[in-house]
């Protein structure tokens, strides 16, 4: 079942957050950073042949969730059906090859699921007094389009990271699965 | 083959049901434990990347800067002098203050009391502009009090959990404070300014503001101690036709790289 492609994604999430949180922090541009675990989830939602992008895509936003204090669940959730969204969209709207033209498509509709799952389950919870933190929907429309040309930016190198689990698996079983 | 029988659906089913026991520890506040283990598996590898640009960082804006660096520092050589000489005065003034004191019977007021924390999380995609310390209400530590660091203001806590709190970073545009100006003692308030620094608003125009005067809490509110620094006056931002005087505030606190803060009490 892929077991070192597995492990290989786990620890370059890990990796990534690190970059994300130590690294990145310095390098911020019109207010925004970029989300490098959200594009890790793309590629795993589109190119993954199992189902364990679902609970990898859960799994890494519920560290963001933690991460950045919004109410648990909005980052978890928002990246659940974003990854199941995607792989409904590649495997039976689109038929996607490995085409460029594709990614910033399929990126743009993962962040807008994540920004709105955040907004909604936030904001609920905010009504009720168990979020920390509010977000407005203007302030959210303000950094999704810097958000998503950083993401952009970032795209190629963290997809060509995300090819070396593949690589591990194919070396220590002899197969992709 | 309909999805509720798929393994997809499963794995879905499983998040969803995590998710709700997560959300009902977070209801009882049980979650700080489970946080504080996310939070702290990454950090000498976060540690080592914000290491690593900070050196970065710092040499080019050194090389950046150079030109401005010879005048700020002949002004900074100028405002030793001035502040030698009104350190002499403001001793003679403690020794006066004290025997008044002793006096009129004067009770003294307590020493601020600090309670040392180290930041988990910051802001990490400058989505909340928040901190997450590794200090709790087992600390002493409560909503509303004020987060110092380098001497400075830098947050209020929002939230706390038994083992962690939030505090909310004073750059953010949701964060307010009392303050006064220390030269005059005319009231003021702080507020953030969109991630990137913060402003002084709400003073008459007929009160007078200059350029390098020191910002202080107020104490109007009980959990935030009076006469913490908060910064100082940077450039007059407002108009004279405007209701207020507003204006920038300068602090030496990079709010990007804060590790260890204060949770004054």
């Amino acid at each position: 079942m892929g077991m070192y492609k597995n492990i290989g994604y786990l620890f370059l999430a890990f990796l990534l957050y690190a970059l994300n949180a130590g690294f990145f922090r310095n390098f911020e541009f019109f207010g925004v950073l970029p989300n490098l675990l959200l594009l890790l989830l793309v590629y795993t939602a589109l190119e993954d042949e199992d189902y364990f992008f679902l609970g990898f895509g859960f799994f890494t936003g519920l560290v963001l969730d933690f991460a950045t204090q919004v109410f648990v669940g909005s980052f978890a959730l928002g990246f659940l059906f974003a990854a199941l969204l995607l792989r409904q969209i590649s495997q039976n709207i689109i038929s996607l090859e490995r085409n460029w033209k594709f990614l910033p498509l399929m990126l743009g509709v993962a962040q807008l699921v994540v920004y709105a799952w955040i907004f909604f389950l936030n904001g609920l919870a905010h009504r009720f007094g168990h979020a920390q933190v509010f977000f407005e929907a203007k302030y959210l429309l303000n950094r999704f389009g810097w958000e998503f040309l950083y993401n952009l930016a970032l795209m190629y190198p963290v997809w060509k990271l995300a090819e070396i689990p593949k690589v591990l698996q194919v070396k220590f079983s002899g197969r992709i699965k | 083959m309909k999805f509720i029988y798929t393994k997809a659906f499963a794995i879905f089913f499983i998040c969803l049901a995590i998710l709700a026991f997560l959300m009902f520890l977070n209801s009882r506040g049980a979650l700080g434990q489970i946080q504080k283990f996310f939070l702290k598996m990454p950090e000498p590898a976060v540690k080592a990347g914000a290491y690593a640009t900070g050196s970065i960082k710092s040499f080019f804006s050194v090389l950046y800067n150079l030109k401005q660096l010879s005048t700020e520092n002949t002004e900074l050589k100028n405002r030793v002098v001035e502040l030698k000489t009104s350190l002499t005065q403001a001793e003679g003034d403690i020794r006066d203050n004290e025997i008044l004191r002793k006096e009129l019977g004067f009770k003294k007021t307590s020493k601020l009391s600090l309670v040392p924390c180290e930041v988990m999380s910051s802001n990490i995609l400058n989505l909340t502009d928040t901190l997450v310390l590794n200090c709790g209400s087992d600390e002493g530590v409560k909503e509303g009090q004020v987060v110092m660091a380098q001497g400075h203001v830098v947050g209020k806590i929002i939230y706390t959990n038994k083992n962690t709190s939030t505090a909310r970073l004073a750059t953010s545009s949701k964060f307010l404070i009392d303050a006064r100006v220390s030269k005059t003692g005319q009231s003021a308030v702080v507020e953030g300014s969109f991630s990137s620094g913060m402003l002084l608003n709400q003073i008459p125009q007929s009160a007078p503001l200059e350029k390098g005067w020191l910002i202080v809490t107020a104490g109007i509110n009980s959990q935030v101690p009076k006469d913490l620094l908060i910064g100082e006056v940077g450039e007059v931002v407002s108009t004279s036709n405007d209701l207020f005087k507003k204006a920038s505030l300068l602090t030496p606190v990079d709010f990007s790289n804060l590790q260890f803060v204060y949770v004054a009490q």
